[in-house]
Protein backbone atom coordinates (compact mmCIF):
# COMPACT_ATOMS: atom_id res chain seq x y z
CA UNK A 1 0.00 0.00 0.00
CA UNK A 2 2.77 2.67 0.81
CA UNK A 3 4.90 1.91 -2.74
CA UNK A 4 1.35 2.17 -4.63
CA UNK A 5 0.65 5.66 -2.49
CA UNK A 6 3.87 6.98 -3.97
CA UNK A 7 3.84 5.15 -7.00
CA UNK A 8 0.62 6.97 -7.93
CA UNK A 9 2.00 10.53 -6.72
CA UNK A 10 4.35 9.96 -9.17
CA UNK A 11 2.44 9.17 -11.88
CA UNK A 12 0.14 11.91 -11.48
CA UNK A 13 3.73 14.12 -11.66
CA UNK A 14 4.37 12.18 -15.20
CA UNK A 15 1.12 13.30 -16.10
CA UNK A 16 1.50 16.83 -15.70
CA UNK A 17 4.77 17.24 -16.90
CA UNK A 18 4.47 17.79 -20.59
CA UNK A 19 1.01 20.12 -20.35
CA UNK A 20 2.61 22.02 -17.41
CA UNK A 21 6.06 22.58 -19.45
CA UNK A 22 4.42 23.53 -22.46
CA UNK A 23 2.17 25.90 -20.65
CA UNK A 24 5.64 27.57 -19.36
CA UNK A 25 7.15 27.49 -22.87
CA UNK A 26 4.66 29.43 -24.62
CA UNK A 27 3.94 32.41 -21.27
CA UNK A 28 7.67 33.18 -22.04
CA UNK A 29 8.65 32.54 -25.58
CA UNK A 30 7.18 35.25 -26.40
CA UNK A 31 5.05 34.47 -29.43
CA UNK A 32 1.77 35.06 -29.32
CA UNK A 33 -0.43 32.42 -27.98
CA UNK A 34 -3.77 32.25 -26.40
CA UNK A 35 -2.83 32.95 -23.17
CA UNK A 36 -2.29 37.08 -24.38
CA UNK A 37 -5.88 37.35 -24.66
CA UNK A 38 -6.86 36.20 -21.12
CA UNK A 39 -3.70 37.71 -19.20
CA UNK A 40 -2.67 40.41 -21.62
CA UNK A 41 -4.70 43.23 -20.60
CA UNK A 42 -3.20 42.95 -17.16
CA UNK A 43 -0.02 42.71 -17.94
CA UNK A 44 -0.43 45.50 -19.83
CA UNK A 45 -1.87 47.90 -16.70
CA UNK A 46 0.94 46.52 -14.82
CA UNK A 47 3.98 47.43 -17.06
CA UNK A 48 2.30 51.00 -17.41
CA UNK A 49 2.28 51.28 -13.66
CA UNK A 50 6.06 50.35 -13.17
CA UNK A 51 6.51 52.44 -16.40
CA UNK A 52 8.01 50.12 -18.23
CA UNK A 53 7.59 51.27 -21.84
CA UNK A 54 10.68 49.73 -23.76
CA UNK A 55 10.24 45.99 -22.96
CA UNK A 56 13.92 45.24 -24.92
CA UNK A 57 15.56 42.73 -24.86
CA UNK A 58 18.43 42.51 -22.27
CA UNK A 59 21.83 41.46 -21.91
CA UNK A 60 23.19 38.96 -18.98
CA UNK A 61 24.56 41.96 -17.05
CA UNK A 62 21.35 44.21 -17.28
CA UNK A 63 19.38 41.27 -16.70
CA UNK A 64 21.23 40.20 -13.42
CA UNK A 65 21.58 43.86 -12.32
CA UNK A 66 17.79 44.08 -13.09
CA UNK A 67 17.14 40.84 -10.71
CA UNK A 68 19.75 42.34 -8.11
CA UNK A 69 17.77 45.65 -8.11
CA UNK A 70 14.26 44.50 -7.71
CA UNK A 71 15.79 42.13 -5.19
CA UNK A 72 17.01 45.01 -2.80
CA UNK A 73 14.06 47.19 -2.98
CA UNK A 74 11.90 44.05 -1.77
CA UNK A 75 14.42 43.56 1.19
CA UNK A 76 14.42 47.37 2.36
CA UNK A 77 10.98 47.20 2.52
CA UNK A 78 10.64 44.16 4.05
CA UNK A 79 12.95 44.69 6.96
CA UNK A 80 11.57 48.02 7.61
CA UNK A 81 7.70 46.65 8.29
CA UNK A 82 9.48 43.19 10.47
CA UNK A 83 10.99 46.13 12.46
CA UNK A 84 8.11 48.26 12.75
CA UNK A 85 5.29 45.08 13.41
CA UNK A 86 4.40 46.47 16.77
CA UNK A 87 2.93 49.83 15.49
CA UNK A 88 0.90 48.37 12.35
CA UNK A 89 -2.11 46.71 11.35
CA UNK A 90 -3.57 43.18 11.50
CA UNK A 91 -1.79 42.21 14.67
CA UNK A 92 -4.52 41.17 17.32
CA UNK A 93 -2.49 38.75 19.43
CA UNK A 94 -0.01 42.15 19.82
CA UNK A 95 2.90 40.74 18.26
CA UNK A 96 5.57 43.09 18.45
CA UNK A 97 8.84 44.47 16.90
CA UNK A 98 10.81 41.40 15.15
CA UNK A 99 14.79 41.58 16.74
CA UNK A 100 17.48 43.42 14.24
CA UNK A 101 19.31 40.07 13.64
CA UNK A 102 16.06 38.14 13.38
CA UNK A 103 14.61 40.48 10.82
CA UNK A 104 18.48 40.72 8.90
CA UNK A 105 17.90 36.88 8.50
CA UNK A 106 14.08 36.68 7.88
CA UNK A 107 13.90 39.22 4.69
CA UNK A 108 17.11 37.08 3.14
CA UNK A 109 15.76 33.64 3.99
CA UNK A 110 12.42 35.02 2.09
CA UNK A 111 14.19 37.15 -1.04
CA UNK A 112 16.17 33.70 -1.71
CA UNK A 113 13.60 31.46 -1.67
CA UNK A 114 15.08 29.73 0.94
CA UNK A 115 12.15 30.16 4.04
CA UNK A 116 14.69 29.48 6.71
CA UNK A 117 12.52 30.73 9.89
CA UNK A 118 14.34 30.96 13.08
CA UNK A 119 10.75 32.54 14.44
CA UNK A 120 7.94 30.22 14.95
CA UNK A 121 4.63 32.55 13.21
CA UNK A 122 2.19 31.48 16.03
CA UNK A 123 4.09 33.71 18.51
CA UNK A 124 6.49 36.03 16.20
CA UNK A 125 4.40 37.02 12.85
CA UNK A 126 1.70 39.43 13.02
CA UNK A 127 -1.25 38.92 10.24
CA UNK A 128 -0.20 41.82 8.46
CA UNK A 129 3.14 40.42 7.98
CA UNK A 130 2.29 37.31 7.19
CA UNK A 131 0.45 38.87 3.57
CA UNK A 132 2.66 41.84 3.28
CA UNK A 133 6.12 40.27 3.71
CA UNK A 134 6.15 36.94 3.69
CA UNK A 135 3.21 36.22 0.52
CA UNK A 136 4.48 38.65 -0.64
CA UNK A 137 8.27 37.90 -1.01
CA UNK A 138 6.93 33.85 -1.42
CA UNK A 139 5.68 35.21 -4.90
CA UNK A 140 8.28 37.49 -5.95
CA UNK A 141 11.65 35.37 -5.10
CA UNK A 142 9.82 32.49 -7.02
CA UNK A 143 9.08 35.00 -9.62
CA UNK A 144 12.97 36.12 -10.06
CA UNK A 145 14.31 32.03 -10.03
CA UNK A 146 11.80 31.26 -12.85
CA UNK A 147 12.81 34.20 -14.60
CA UNK A 148 16.81 33.75 -14.09
CA UNK A 149 15.75 29.90 -15.39
CA UNK A 150 14.13 30.98 -18.43
CA UNK A 151 16.81 33.73 -19.71
CA UNK A 152 19.52 30.97 -19.07
CA UNK A 153 17.15 28.92 -21.12
CA UNK A 154 17.09 30.99 -24.24
CA UNK A 155 20.88 32.20 -23.72
CA UNK A 156 22.37 28.76 -24.31
CA UNK A 157 19.40 27.88 -26.78
CA UNK A 158 19.51 30.66 -29.33
CA UNK A 159 21.53 33.40 -30.93
CA UNK A 160 22.09 36.75 -29.84
CA UNK A 161 22.49 39.13 -27.78
CA UNK A 162 20.02 39.41 -25.04
CA UNK A 163 17.98 37.36 -22.77
CA UNK A 164 14.88 38.77 -22.57
CA UNK A 165 13.36 41.40 -20.32
CA UNK A 166 13.56 40.73 -16.21
CA UNK A 167 10.93 43.11 -15.77
CA UNK A 168 8.51 41.54 -18.49
CA UNK A 169 9.25 37.87 -17.27
CA UNK A 170 9.11 38.56 -13.55
CA UNK A 171 5.32 40.24 -14.18
CA UNK A 172 4.41 37.42 -16.24
CA UNK A 173 5.59 34.49 -13.96
CA UNK A 174 3.12 36.54 -11.62
CA UNK A 175 0.18 37.15 -14.12
CA UNK A 176 0.27 34.06 -15.87
CA UNK A 177 1.44 31.04 -13.72
CA UNK A 178 1.71 32.07 -9.44
CA UNK A 179 -0.87 34.36 -8.93
CA UNK A 180 -3.77 32.17 -10.91
CA UNK A 181 -2.26 28.73 -9.39
CA UNK A 182 -2.13 30.04 -6.06
CA UNK A 183 -5.93 31.13 -6.18
CA UNK A 184 -6.73 27.78 -7.86
CA UNK A 185 -4.53 26.17 -4.47
CA UNK A 186 -6.13 27.93 -2.01
CA UNK A 187 -9.97 27.29 -2.67
CA UNK A 188 -9.23 23.81 -2.70
CA UNK A 189 -7.14 23.96 0.48
CA UNK A 190 -10.19 25.99 2.01
CA UNK A 191 -12.22 23.21 0.82
CA UNK A 192 -10.15 20.34 2.62
CA UNK A 193 -10.43 22.52 5.68
CA UNK A 194 -7.28 24.56 5.63
CA UNK A 195 -8.17 28.03 7.61
CA UNK A 196 -8.52 31.33 5.94
CA UNK A 197 -9.69 34.19 8.29
CA UNK A 198 -8.76 37.06 9.99
CA UNK A 199 -9.93 36.20 12.98
CA UNK A 200 -7.59 36.21 16.26
CA UNK A 201 -6.52 33.27 18.50
CA UNK A 202 -9.74 31.13 19.50
CA UNK A 203 -9.49 30.46 23.54
CA UNK A 204 -11.13 27.38 24.11
CA UNK A 205 -12.02 24.89 26.93
CA UNK A 206 -9.50 21.07 26.77
CA UNK A 207 -11.01 17.87 28.42
CA UNK A 208 -8.77 18.55 31.51
CA UNK A 209 -10.45 21.79 32.38
CA UNK A 210 -7.64 24.27 31.18
CA UNK A 211 -7.63 27.44 28.79
CA UNK A 212 -5.70 26.56 25.66
CA UNK A 213 -5.38 29.55 23.05
CA UNK A 214 -5.82 28.27 19.25
CA UNK A 215 -4.20 30.19 16.44
CA UNK A 216 -5.45 30.63 13.05
CA UNK A 217 -5.28 33.11 10.39
CA UNK A 218 -4.96 33.72 7.02
CA UNK A 219 -3.07 29.85 6.13
CA UNK A 220 -4.59 28.67 3.03
CA UNK A 221 -3.26 31.22 0.94
CA UNK A 222 0.10 31.18 2.42
CA UNK A 223 0.07 27.38 1.84
CA UNK A 224 -0.74 27.84 -1.47
CA UNK A 225 2.36 29.55 -2.74
CA UNK A 226 4.41 28.08 -0.04
CA UNK A 227 4.61 25.01 -1.92
CA UNK A 228 3.92 26.50 -5.66
CA UNK A 229 6.94 28.92 -5.30
CA UNK A 230 8.95 26.02 -3.79
CA UNK A 231 9.63 28.09 -0.38
CA UNK A 232 8.32 26.37 1.99
CA UNK A 233 8.24 28.88 5.01
CA UNK A 234 5.43 27.54 7.37
CA UNK A 235 2.57 29.79 8.82
CA UNK A 236 3.11 28.24 12.14
CA UNK A 237 5.95 26.74 13.79
CA UNK A 238 5.58 23.10 12.58
CA UNK A 239 4.77 23.58 9.05
CA UNK A 240 3.07 21.34 7.28
CA UNK A 241 3.02 18.87 9.84
CA UNK A 242 -0.07 21.12 11.57
CA UNK A 243 -3.07 20.19 11.36
CA UNK A 244 -4.40 23.48 10.07
CA UNK A 245 -1.66 23.74 7.20
CA UNK A 246 -1.86 19.84 6.06
CA UNK A 247 -4.89 18.08 7.98
CA UNK A 248 -5.22 14.83 5.49
CA UNK A 249 -3.71 12.73 3.38
CA UNK A 250 -5.03 14.61 0.48
CA UNK A 251 -4.01 17.66 1.35
CA UNK A 252 -0.50 16.14 1.90
CA UNK A 253 -0.22 14.45 -1.59
CA UNK A 254 -1.73 17.89 -3.19
CA UNK A 255 0.77 19.71 -1.42
CA UNK A 256 3.59 17.43 -2.70
CA UNK A 257 2.14 18.40 -6.45
CA UNK A 258 2.48 21.72 -5.86
CA UNK A 259 6.01 22.05 -4.76
CA UNK A 260 6.83 19.70 -7.25
CA UNK A 261 5.27 20.11 -10.46
CA UNK A 262 6.74 23.46 -11.92
CA UNK A 263 10.49 22.30 -11.34
CA UNK A 264 9.94 18.70 -13.19
CA UNK A 265 7.95 20.67 -15.85
CA UNK A 266 11.57 22.68 -16.58
CA UNK A 267 13.12 20.13 -18.53
CA UNK A 268 10.57 19.74 -20.40
CA UNK A 269 9.94 23.48 -21.19
CA UNK A 270 13.92 23.76 -21.63
CA UNK A 271 13.45 20.61 -24.70
CA UNK A 272 10.97 23.00 -26.03
CA UNK A 273 13.53 26.07 -26.75
CA UNK A 274 16.18 23.95 -27.33
CA UNK A 275 13.86 22.48 -30.12
CA UNK A 276 15.15 19.26 -28.63
CA UNK A 277 12.69 17.46 -26.75
CA UNK A 278 15.06 14.75 -26.27
CA UNK A 279 17.27 16.57 -24.51
CA UNK A 280 14.80 17.74 -21.72
CA UNK A 281 13.43 14.37 -21.68
CA UNK A 282 17.06 13.50 -20.82
CA UNK A 283 17.73 16.32 -17.83
CA UNK A 284 13.89 15.49 -16.72
CA UNK A 285 15.40 11.54 -16.69
CA UNK A 286 18.67 12.26 -14.71
CA UNK A 287 16.59 14.08 -12.00
CA UNK A 288 14.07 11.32 -11.56
CA UNK A 289 16.90 8.62 -11.24
CA UNK A 290 18.66 10.33 -8.24
CA UNK A 291 15.29 11.56 -7.03
CA UNK A 292 13.88 7.61 -6.94
CA UNK A 293 17.30 6.65 -5.84
CA UNK A 294 17.08 9.13 -2.61
CA UNK A 295 13.39 8.44 -2.13
CA UNK A 296 14.33 4.78 -1.48
CA UNK A 297 16.77 5.40 0.92
CA UNK A 298 14.69 7.48 3.44
CA UNK A 299 11.44 5.29 2.66
CA UNK A 300 13.44 1.97 3.75
CA UNK A 301 15.39 3.90 6.50
CA UNK A 302 12.62 4.89 8.42
CA UNK A 303 10.60 1.88 7.38
CA UNK A 304 13.23 -0.18 9.45
CA UNK A 305 12.57 1.91 12.28
CA UNK A 306 15.44 2.42 15.27
CA UNK A 307 17.23 -0.46 15.72
CA UNK A 308 17.70 0.37 19.61
CA UNK A 309 14.00 0.98 20.25
CA UNK A 310 13.33 -2.21 17.96
CA UNK A 311 15.59 -3.63 20.40
CA UNK A 312 13.27 -3.50 23.24
CA UNK A 313 10.46 -5.40 21.73
CA UNK A 314 8.19 -2.22 21.16
CA UNK A 315 6.17 -3.15 17.93
CA UNK A 316 8.03 -1.33 15.30
CA UNK A 317 5.74 -2.62 12.48
CA UNK A 318 4.98 0.91 11.55
CA UNK A 319 8.35 2.23 11.26
CA UNK A 320 10.36 4.72 12.71
CA UNK A 321 7.06 6.95 13.94
CA UNK A 322 9.37 9.14 16.35
CA UNK A 323 8.47 13.13 14.86
CA UNK A 324 5.89 11.78 12.24
CA UNK A 325 2.48 12.68 12.00
CA UNK A 326 0.09 9.00 12.66
CA UNK A 327 -2.22 10.48 9.46
CA UNK A 328 0.32 10.31 7.18
CA UNK A 329 2.55 7.59 8.35
CA UNK A 330 6.14 6.59 6.91
CA UNK A 331 5.12 6.68 3.20
CA UNK A 332 3.80 10.39 2.89
CA UNK A 333 5.90 11.30 5.49
CA UNK A 334 9.38 10.15 3.68
CA UNK A 335 7.47 11.07 0.21
CA UNK A 336 7.35 14.66 1.23
CA UNK A 337 10.67 14.54 3.41
CA UNK A 338 12.14 13.85 -0.52
CA UNK A 339 10.34 16.16 -2.76
CA UNK A 340 10.92 19.20 -0.14
CA UNK A 341 14.60 18.75 -0.07
CA UNK A 342 14.89 17.59 -3.80
CA UNK A 343 12.71 20.57 -5.13
CA UNK A 344 14.35 22.51 -2.30
CA UNK A 345 10.95 23.71 -0.87
CA UNK A 346 11.93 23.46 2.67
CA UNK A 347 8.73 22.78 4.14
CA UNK A 348 8.45 19.39 6.36
CA UNK A 349 5.00 17.31 7.80
CA UNK A 350 7.84 15.97 10.04
CA UNK A 351 10.45 16.24 12.02
CA UNK A 352 14.02 15.87 10.05
CA UNK A 353 15.79 16.26 13.24
CA UNK A 354 14.19 12.95 14.57
CA UNK A 355 14.87 10.98 11.04
CA UNK A 356 16.96 7.70 11.52
CA UNK A 357 20.58 8.67 10.44
CA UNK A 358 20.37 7.09 6.60
CA UNK A 359 16.86 8.54 6.13
CA UNK A 360 18.29 11.87 7.43
CA UNK A 361 21.51 11.73 5.23
CA UNK A 362 19.15 11.50 1.53
CA UNK A 363 17.47 15.35 2.22
CA UNK A 364 20.85 16.03 3.51
CA UNK A 365 22.53 14.79 0.11
CA UNK A 366 19.85 16.07 -2.11
CA UNK A 367 20.27 19.64 -0.95
CA UNK A 368 24.53 19.07 -1.28
CA UNK A 369 23.93 18.18 -4.94
CA UNK A 370 20.84 20.84 -5.52
CA UNK A 371 20.09 19.50 -8.74
CA UNK A 372 17.64 16.89 -8.19
CA UNK A 373 14.91 18.77 -10.28
CA UNK A 374 15.67 22.07 -7.42
CA UNK A 375 13.93 25.22 -6.88
CA UNK A 376 12.06 27.63 -9.24
CA UNK A 377 14.47 27.21 -11.43
CA UNK A 378 17.77 27.06 -9.95
CA UNK A 379 18.12 23.51 -9.83
CA UNK A 380 17.44 23.10 -13.36
CA UNK A 381 20.06 25.81 -14.17
CA UNK A 382 22.58 23.85 -12.08
CA UNK A 383 21.98 20.97 -13.04
CA UNK A 384 22.90 22.23 -17.03
CA UNK A 385 26.08 23.57 -15.26
CA UNK A 386 27.13 19.93 -14.78
CA UNK A 387 25.92 19.04 -17.78
CA UNK A 388 28.26 22.05 -19.29
CA UNK A 389 30.80 20.04 -17.41
CA UNK A 390 30.15 16.89 -18.68
CA UNK A 391 30.75 17.41 -22.13
CA UNK A 392 34.37 19.55 -21.25
CA UNK A 393 35.35 16.17 -19.35
CA UNK A 394 34.40 14.51 -22.51
CA UNK A 395 36.06 16.45 -24.52
CA UNK A 396 39.16 16.60 -23.00
CA UNK A 397 38.97 12.71 -23.10
CA UNK A 398 38.82 12.19 -26.47
CA UNK A 399 41.01 15.25 -27.32
CA UNK A 400 38.41 17.39 -29.29
CA UNK A 401 36.43 20.88 -28.61
CA UNK A 402 33.56 20.51 -26.28
CA UNK A 403 30.07 21.70 -27.78
CA UNK A 404 27.11 22.18 -25.52
CA UNK A 405 23.58 22.25 -28.19
CA UNK A 406 25.76 23.45 -30.94
CA UNK A 407 27.76 25.69 -29.45
CA UNK A 408 31.94 25.74 -28.30
CA UNK A 409 32.77 25.32 -24.57
CA UNK A 410 36.06 27.52 -23.74
CA UNK A 411 38.16 28.08 -20.72
CA UNK A 412 35.84 31.54 -20.20
CA UNK A 413 32.77 29.45 -19.73
CA UNK A 414 34.25 26.54 -17.67
CA UNK A 415 36.45 29.11 -15.51
CA UNK A 416 32.71 30.76 -14.13
CA UNK A 417 31.12 27.17 -13.93
CA UNK A 418 34.17 26.09 -11.57
CA UNK A 419 33.76 29.45 -9.64
CA UNK A 420 29.68 28.46 -9.50
CA UNK A 421 30.34 24.63 -8.40
CA UNK A 422 33.22 25.12 -6.09
CA UNK A 423 31.08 28.15 -4.34
CA UNK A 424 28.44 25.68 -2.97
CA UNK A 425 30.50 23.58 -0.79
CA UNK A 426 32.87 26.24 0.34
CA UNK A 427 29.57 27.94 2.03
CA UNK A 428 28.59 24.70 3.56
CA UNK A 429 32.01 23.51 4.92
CA UNK A 430 33.32 26.14 6.14
CA UNK A 431 30.96 27.68 8.29
CA UNK A 432 30.03 24.31 10.15
CA UNK A 433 33.70 24.22 10.97
CA UNK A 434 33.12 27.62 11.89
CA UNK A 435 30.27 27.09 14.19
CA UNK A 436 32.62 24.37 15.76
CA UNK A 437 35.31 26.24 17.14
CA UNK A 438 33.60 28.90 18.85
CA UNK A 439 30.42 28.57 21.74
CA UNK A 440 28.45 30.75 19.89
CA UNK A 441 28.06 28.46 17.92
CA UNK A 442 28.03 25.06 19.94
CA UNK A 443 25.44 26.26 22.50
CA UNK A 444 23.16 25.89 19.77
CA UNK A 445 23.43 22.41 19.30
CA UNK A 446 20.74 20.03 21.29
CA UNK A 447 22.87 16.56 20.93
CA UNK A 448 26.32 15.26 21.37
CA UNK A 449 28.53 13.75 19.57
CA UNK A 450 28.14 13.19 15.69
CA UNK A 451 24.48 14.51 15.82
CA UNK A 452 25.55 18.11 16.51
CA UNK A 453 27.92 17.78 13.39
CA UNK A 454 24.24 16.49 11.66
CA UNK A 455 22.64 19.33 13.22
CA UNK A 456 25.23 22.20 12.10
CA UNK A 457 25.80 20.93 8.85
CA UNK A 458 21.88 20.65 7.49
CA UNK A 459 21.50 24.13 8.53
CA UNK A 460 24.54 25.36 6.23
CA UNK A 461 23.36 23.18 3.70
CA UNK A 462 19.58 24.10 3.76
CA UNK A 463 21.08 28.21 3.46
CA UNK A 464 23.40 27.20 0.74
CA UNK A 465 20.44 25.32 -1.28
CA UNK A 466 17.80 27.96 -0.37
CA UNK A 467 16.04 25.35 0.92
CA UNK A 468 14.73 26.66 4.63
CA UNK A 469 14.33 22.96 6.05
CA UNK A 470 16.16 22.26 9.61
CA UNK A 471 17.53 19.67 12.08
CA UNK A 472 15.25 21.75 14.37
CA UNK A 473 16.91 20.42 17.42
CA UNK A 474 19.45 23.35 16.56
CA UNK A 475 18.90 26.62 18.99
CA UNK A 476 19.10 28.90 16.22
CA UNK A 477 17.19 32.20 16.90
CA UNK A 478 20.75 34.02 18.06
CA UNK A 479 22.34 36.92 16.30
CA UNK A 480 25.50 33.80 15.44
CA UNK A 481 23.06 31.65 13.39
CA UNK A 482 21.36 34.65 12.06
CA UNK A 483 24.30 35.94 10.50
CA UNK A 484 26.02 33.66 9.49
CA UNK A 485 23.15 31.64 8.08
CA UNK A 486 22.03 34.92 6.35
CA UNK A 487 25.30 35.54 4.57
CA UNK A 488 25.18 32.23 3.44
CA UNK A 489 21.93 31.77 2.29
CA UNK A 490 23.10 35.01 0.00
CA UNK A 491 25.66 33.68 -1.51
CA UNK A 492 23.67 30.78 -2.36
CA UNK A 493 21.40 32.17 -4.09
CA UNK A 494 23.26 35.17 -5.84
CA UNK A 495 26.54 33.80 -6.65
CA UNK A 496 25.41 30.83 -9.09
CA UNK A 497 22.94 33.44 -10.68
CA UNK A 498 25.42 35.79 -11.52
CA UNK A 499 28.17 33.18 -12.85
CA UNK A 500 25.57 31.23 -14.87
CA UNK A 501 23.55 34.37 -16.50
CA UNK A 502 26.88 35.28 -17.85
CA UNK A 503 27.77 31.91 -19.10
CA UNK A 504 24.72 32.27 -21.34
CA UNK A 505 25.30 35.85 -22.23
CA UNK A 506 28.76 34.57 -23.63
CA UNK A 507 26.92 31.44 -25.10
CA UNK A 508 24.21 33.47 -26.89
CA UNK A 509 26.76 35.58 -28.63
CA UNK A 510 28.55 32.31 -30.50
CA UNK A 511 28.54 31.09 -33.82
CA UNK A 512 26.68 27.82 -33.96
CA UNK A 513 29.07 25.35 -35.10
CA UNK A 514 27.40 22.76 -37.46
CA UNK A 515 26.30 18.84 -36.33
CA UNK A 516 28.76 16.53 -37.86
CA UNK A 517 28.92 12.48 -37.36
CA UNK A 518 31.85 13.02 -35.01
CA UNK A 519 29.39 15.84 -32.57
CA UNK A 520 28.70 14.14 -29.26
CA UNK A 521 25.65 13.75 -28.41
CA UNK A 522 23.80 14.97 -25.14
CA UNK A 523 20.36 13.69 -25.51
CA UNK A 524 20.77 10.31 -25.39
CA UNK A 525 20.98 7.35 -22.46
CA UNK A 526 24.74 7.32 -22.53
CA UNK A 527 25.01 10.91 -21.77
CA UNK A 528 22.39 10.79 -19.13
CA UNK A 529 24.74 8.26 -17.56
CA UNK A 530 27.71 10.65 -18.07
CA UNK A 531 25.86 13.56 -16.60
CA UNK A 532 24.73 11.46 -13.46
CA UNK A 533 27.90 10.20 -13.08
CA UNK A 534 29.65 14.14 -13.00
CA UNK A 535 26.74 15.00 -10.41
CA UNK A 536 27.71 11.93 -7.94
CA UNK A 537 31.06 12.18 -8.28
CA UNK A 538 31.73 15.95 -7.79
CA UNK A 539 29.06 15.60 -4.51
CA UNK A 540 30.68 12.72 -2.97
CA UNK A 541 34.47 14.78 -3.61
CA UNK A 542 33.07 17.52 -1.78
CA UNK A 543 31.03 15.89 0.68
CA UNK A 544 31.97 12.47 1.43
CA UNK A 545 34.19 13.00 4.22
CA UNK A 546 31.47 15.55 6.20
CA UNK A 547 28.74 12.55 5.64
CA UNK A 548 31.19 10.32 7.20
CA UNK A 549 31.96 12.21 10.48
CA UNK A 550 27.52 12.75 11.10
CA UNK A 551 25.19 10.79 9.35
CA UNK A 552 26.94 7.92 8.62
CA UNK A 553 28.47 7.32 11.64
CA UNK A 554 25.47 8.17 13.91
CA UNK A 555 24.25 5.04 11.36
CA UNK A 556 27.26 2.46 12.67
CA UNK A 557 26.91 3.57 16.65
CA UNK A 558 23.43 2.64 16.14
CA UNK A 559 23.91 -0.71 14.52
CA UNK B 1 22.49 50.32 16.56
CA UNK B 2 22.09 46.44 16.03
CA UNK B 3 19.85 47.84 12.81
CA UNK B 4 23.08 49.53 11.41
CA UNK B 5 25.61 46.67 11.31
CA UNK B 6 22.77 44.27 9.48
CA UNK B 7 21.83 47.45 7.06
CA UNK B 8 25.53 47.59 6.18
CA UNK B 9 26.22 43.63 6.58
CA UNK B 10 23.03 43.52 3.56
CA UNK B 11 25.31 46.37 1.49
CA UNK B 12 28.17 45.30 1.65
CA UNK B 13 27.14 41.61 0.79
CA UNK B 14 25.25 42.95 -1.98
CA UNK B 15 28.27 45.26 -2.99
CA UNK B 16 30.35 42.17 -3.57
CA UNK B 17 27.83 40.83 -5.96
CA UNK B 18 28.32 43.97 -7.89
CA UNK B 19 31.90 43.55 -7.91
CA UNK B 20 31.49 39.61 -8.78
CA UNK B 21 29.32 40.82 -11.69
CA UNK B 22 32.03 43.03 -13.00
CA UNK B 23 34.47 39.93 -12.65
CA UNK B 24 32.44 37.50 -14.79
CA UNK B 25 31.78 40.41 -17.09
CA UNK B 26 35.64 40.89 -17.35
CA UNK B 27 35.95 37.13 -18.04
CA UNK B 28 33.24 37.19 -20.65
CA UNK B 29 34.91 40.23 -22.43
CA UNK B 30 38.87 38.84 -21.94
CA UNK B 31 37.19 35.04 -22.97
Amino acid sequence: MDILQICIVIFVLLLLVKPVGTYVYHMFSNEPNRTDRIFGGVERVLYRIIGLKQRGSMNWKKYALSMIATNIFLVAISYILLRTMGALPGNPSGIGNMEASLSFNTVISFMTNTNLQHYSGESGMSYFSQMIVITMMMFTSAASGLAIAIAFMRGITRRGEGLGNFFEDFIKAHVRLFVPLALIVTLVLVGLKVPQTLEPMRAVQTLGGGVQQIPLGPVASLESIKHLGTNGGGFFGVNSAHPFENPSPLTNVIEILSMWTISASLPYTFGRFARNKKQGWMIFSVMMTLFVAFLCLTYFSEKAGNPLINQLGINSSAGSMEGKEVRFGIAQSALFTTVTTAATTGSVNNMHDTLTPLGGLAPLAEMMLNVVFGGKGVGFVNMIMYAILGVFICGLMVGRTPEFLGRKIEAREMKLIAVAILMHPFIILAPTAISFMTHLGTDAFSNPSYHSLSQSLYEFTSSAANNGSGFEGLADNTVFWNVSTGLVMLLGRYISIIALLAVAGSLAVKQKVAETPGTFRTDNKLFAGILTGTVLLIGALTFLPVLVLGPVAEFLTLN
Amino acid sequence: MMDVYMILALAATYGVFLLFLHWCGRVVEEG
